[in-house]
């Protein structure tokens, strides 16, 4: 189990700032992803252009997820 | 190596930022100060909010400061960004940098400035006059 953060533009569309998500042993963050479709379908046309963050550093598609990590969707930033 | 690097809630004060980066051995100093437009294209913006993923906002502004002070030979750094409701004419972050001679501190102002656009979890929701709302997204 692990609980995803959602920000700004995913965080409205998905209703909620937080999930839990039961993945499977071997998960990797590309597996947040479809599972953030799945749940939330309004949400789908913003994951192609989502980062995944792991323990608040940009993860890679690949980039293994485990227990107690702190897991986040990045839509496209827009600070500065 | 002497920084200043946070994401705050508070107005920003400029002054008090290039007072920071004051520095004997400097030679120049370079501030770059972000500030809300009234306009996005032709439209015509009231105010605008931040939203900030904090922690991890936090980290990659001082992770991009650590780039900054690798990279180049500067002797002070700072990174500010707001966040909240920011109205038109505020600003909204500043990164400023103090080196021996200027092109350093030009150039590693600029890395710094498009750095944060590109890799801080900060996001920018614009109030337009025609009551309409709008997530927008940096082009980087």
């Amino acid at each position: 189990m692990v609980v995803v953060r959602l920000f700004a533009q995913v965080r409205e569309l998905a209703g909620t700032s937080a999930i839990q998500l039961e993945l499977p042993d071997d998960a990797r963050a590309a597996d947040v992803a479809s599972a953030i479709v799945e749940r939330f379908p309004l949400v789908a046309p913003l994951m192609p252009s989502a980062r995944i963050a792991i323990n608040r550093a940009f993860a890679d598609a690949d980039t293994p997820i485990r227990v107690g990590d702190e897991v986040a969707v990045i839509p496209p930033v827009s600070g500065g | 190596m002497l920084s200043w690097v946070h994401v705050t809630l508070e107005a920003i004060d400029p002054t008090a930022i290039d007072r920071h980066l004051e520095d004997p051995a400097s030679g120049g100093r370079v501030l770059f100060e972000g500030v809300v437009r009234d306009r996005h294209h032709d439209r015509q913006v009231l105010a605008l909010e931040y939203e900030a993923y904090a922690e991890m906002a936090g980290e990659q502004l001082r992770a991009i400061a650590a780039t900054m002070t690798a990279r180049w030979p500067i002797r002070r750094v700072a990174i500010v960004h707001r966040i909240g409701r920011l109205l038109v004419g505020e600003t909204a972050v500043v990164v400023g940098v103090a080196s021996l001679h200027r092109a350093e501190a030009f150039e590693a102002c600029r890395y710094g400035i498009d750095a944060v656009k590109r890799d801080v979890p900060i996001w920018k929701h614009e109030h337009y006059a025609d009551g309409t709302s709008r997530w927008q997204e940096n082009d980087c």
